[in-house]
């Protein structure tokens, strides 16, 4: 009877869970303590209970993998270097890092547990009437954009292709002792249609100069092309300090047509532009096609459901929520016989924006049936077989899906990234010896603009062709205009940090002149290509190079002089690096007997006291540059 | 027992160079805490790739961010892995989770029908928790935070991160069950 008495009156599960995180004398004193301590099944479930939190702890987590820091140490290495430069000063609402990464306020729904239940049902007059406050009392402008110190609007809003823009810039605090500023702006048109020219640089086209008007803003006027779609913007004030955005809302203009209606072209393009993902702008972007394209995927397949726009409206979206709409677009666009490659494209990006990958790839497969051409194909294909990859699946059925990407790329008018991407590296990975050689031919060939940087393995620079085809590129990139990506100090950039970033790109360039001049058997030349390099290198501020004292390494020792060679070598591969957990021991032991350890040591030593010396001068002079600012 | 002083100054000097963007400093550094950190961000991310995003985010700004660190030697590793929890979160709610690499979008390619009839383990059973279910158990079993500081950190109630942790643990209880 007490039994069963006991199994009637169990505590909830959730009330025994929160009983698990008691101490032992707060347990016993609970009222569900004593329940615990008397049933043998509630103790168990508790015991359960904390048995998770041990297992989770206990459980096997795999380290960092080897050859992690091979891998990030240049990254971090290159943006150590490149974010040097003082940052504008915070914006109020940017959140430090000490402190909690709320960046959007999550809004809370009540959770209707048992215990609420009639609470809730008896509030719901009061909670109707509270809501309709809250949506009055939530129509507020937007925080970015209301806290940040400047404002740039363009009129017409939405301009039509070939019309003219006005600009009225209210300047930050820091631009404001300067009479004359400089609009620069960044095409995206019919011919221009890429993320690429954007993200990493490209050709900025002087719009319009603009003058101080009698109420201090700046103001001018510019024409946009006939083919216009979107555009962004950059202000540059006459100590080349660029500003590009009023708070985090990049200033970005989306083309329109006679009426000031947006454009679906110019929407897609727009979103288009990866410089701007998770931005205001972007969010902007995806609200005016939602507005005025409902019908079409691209305004919901990126969109997230929760914008903390207030409670009356994120319930509001909450009901269209993003896998109710995948549902209603899927079930449209699926009985569609034909349907274009804008609208595949964004069901991709949906499906795996709802976490569902095997519809992502049911859309993937009709973007590259129905429009193998277009240059979204071979990316999403390549995306694809990657979910296979990471998934651990066998080599062997992963192979299959490797000769339509290489169809896929003769077919398509994608063109090469400017680095190793994704679908290089799966073909590298997976492909017979001449699909990869092609693909590292291709890579450079079909390479968005002048390289400074080779995209390829510097072990495809022993094949004569290909080595041909990455000098041209390499010496053709030295001879153009060197532009830093939009990503090298968003908001602020100092010419004198940009100027450091392409002479780095420049000293990469000469450092992999001096590996071809070398295989080619021009050793002189490649040792007077890898001293420059090294030159560029100090004087860009970079106390250490691999690559420059690599280069110049492997030139002595064709010349015959292994002392020199090592004591190259000793700095490329210095001790504490990640070059040199695997460049050091292989070069020790490549070269012999004919260094002595001895030698190696004292190399090694003056090294690491070398670079440390530069570092301190290079500090120093930081310091000054600082004070001087 | 009183900290060798001469560890202080090594940790001082090597923080210096940390915070002079001295890649040496960083990749000793690397070495040391660089498995603790790739592990938190692999344990609340879920997956490898993130996690590398993960760590590679937080050396990223670590020089940075070492200059606001005033402990010693002994309180870095634990600062560590607290800037490790908060880089992964923000990695998390900034929605650049890698697609191609999320556990459990990807378990549907993969997943036997028979699945449920293999003994999942913890860490696959936590795979298959909703990600704010997840983070939460994450951060109150294995980081051991209280209530108060992942309502802070997640920006959430203190009520709301109970009943998320008490509905983690039940699915956990009833995955691992249902899978012997």
């Amino acid at each position: 009877m007490r039994r069963n008495l006991l199994r009637v009156l169990h505590p909830a599960f959730d009330t025994l869970s929160a009983y698990a995180d008691l101490s032992e004398i707060d347990g016993a004193k609970a009222r569900v303590g004593r329940h615990v301590a008397r049933c043998a099944e509630c103790r168990e479930v508790v015991q359960e209970i904390r048995g998770l939190g041990t297992a989770a702890r206990e459980a096997d987590i795999e380290g960092a993998p080897a050859g992690l820091w091979a891998r990030l140490g240049p990254v971090v290495a290159r943006a150590a270097a490149e974010d040097a430069a003082p940052r504008e000063t915070p914006k109020p609402d940017a959140v430090p890092w000490d402190v909690a990464p709320s960046l959007r306020p999550t809004r809370h729904w009540p959770i209707p547990t048992r215990r609420s239940f009639v609470r809730i049902i008896g509030g719901v007059a009061v909670a109707a009437a509270a809501l309709i406050a809250v949506a009055l009392g939530t129509g507020r402008t937007p925080a970015l954009l209301a806290s940040s110190p400047s404002r740039m609007t363009m009129t017409p809003f939405r301009p039509a292709p070939g019309g003219t823009v006005h600009v009225r810039f209210a300047p930050p605090p820091r631009l404001a002792g300067s009479d004359e500023l400089a609009l620069m702006g960044q095409y995206l048109t019919d011919s221009r249609h890429s993320w690429k020219d954007y993200y990493f640089g490209g050709v900025y086209d002087s719009l319009a100069t603009l003058h101080r008007a009698s109420d201090g803003a700046m103001v001018g006027d510019f024409t946009v092309p006939a083919d216009f779609k979107a555009a962004s913007f950059v202000v540059f004030d006459p100590r080349v300090h660029r500003f590009e955005a009023d708070g985090m809302y990049s200033w970005l203009l989306v083309g329109g047509d006679s009426r000031g209606r947006p454009a679906l072209g110019s929407l897609l393009a727009a979103l288009s532009l990866d410089g701007l993902y998770g931005s205001a702008a972007r969010s902007s972007v995806l609200d005016t096609l939602q507005r005025y394209f409902p019908d079409h995927p691209a305004g919901y397949a990126t969109a997230k459901r929760y914008r903390g726009e207030g409670v009356f409206a994120d319930l509001l979206k909450f009901f269209k929520g993003a896998e109710r709409k995948y549902v209603t677009f899927n079930s449209s666009l699926e009985r569609l016989p034909a349907v274009d490659a804008d609208r595949l494209a964004a069901m991709v990006d949906f499906g795996y924006e709802i976490q569902e990958p095997t519809e992502a790839a049911k859309w993937t497969r009709r973007l590259v049936r129905e429009h193998p051409t277009d240059p979204r194909a071979l990316p999403a294909y390549a995306h694809m077989v990657h979910e296979l990859e990471l998934k651990e699946f066998p080599r062997d059925s992963i192979l299959p899906y490797i000769p339509l990407l290489d169809s896929l790329f003769e077919l398509s008018s994608y063109s090469a990234r400017p680095y190793r991407s994704g679908e290089y590296e799966l073909v590298q990975r997976y492909g017979d010896v001449s699909m990869r050689r092609r693909w590292a031919l291709r890579s450079l060939q079909r390479a968005p603009g002048p390289l400074l940087s080779l995209n390829i393995e510097e072990e495809w620079l022993r094949d004569r062709e290909i080595r041909d085809v990455a000098a041209q590129a390499l010496r053709t990139g030295l001879g153009a205009q060197c532009v830093p990506p939009r990503w090298l100090n968003r908001n602020w950039s100092s010419a004198n940090r940009n100027e450091q970033y392409c002479q780095r790109l420049r000293a990469s360039a000469r450092a992999s002149l001096s590996t071809i001049a070398l295989l080619d058997g021009q050793s002189p030349h490649a040792l007077a290509l890898a001293d420059s390099a090294i030159a560029q290198y100090a004087a860009s501020g970079l106390c250490w190079t691999n690559s420059g004292h690599r280069s110049r390494g492997e030139a002595l020792l064709a010349l015959g002089d292994t002392t020199a060679a090592a004591n190259e070598f000793a700095l490329a591969f210095r001790q504490g690096t990640w070059q040199a957990s695997e460049g050091h021991a292989a070069i020790v032991k490549r070269l012999g007997g004919s260094v002595p350890s001895g030698k190696w040591a004292a190399f090694d030593a003056e090294a690491t006291a070398e670079v440390a010396r530069c570092a301190r001068a290079a500090g120093v002079r930081d310091s000054l540059e600082k004070l001087g600012r | 027992m009183t900290p060798d002083p001469g560890v202080g100054a090594v940790f001082r000097s090597r923080l210096e160079r940390i915070q002079a963007n001295d890649m040496t400093a960083l990749g000793e550094l690397f070495a040391d805490h660089g498995d603790m950190v790739f592990r938190t961000a692999r344990r609340l991310t879920g997956n490898r790739a993130d996690a590398e995003d993960v760590t590679q985010e937080l050396f990223v700004r670590l020089p940075g961010a070492t200059r606001g660190f005033t402990g010693s030697a002994t309180t870095f590793p634990g600062w560590l892995r607290r800037v490790a929890v908060r880089q992964a979160l923000m990695y998390l709610r900034g929605g650049r989770r890698r697609r191609e690499v999320s556990v459990e979008s990807v378990s549907a390619l993969t997943m036997r029908s028979d699945s449920a009839l293999e003994r999942l383990s913890i860490d696959a059973a936590l795979a298959r928790l909703p990600i704010e279910h997840r983070t939460v158990f994450l951060l109150k079993e294995v980081e051991g935070y209280d209530h108060a500081e992942i309502a802070e950190l997640l920006g959430i109630s203190i009520a709301n991160s109970e009943v998320r942790l008490h509905r983690a643990r039940r699915q956990l209880r009833d995955l691992l069950r249902g899978s012997r």
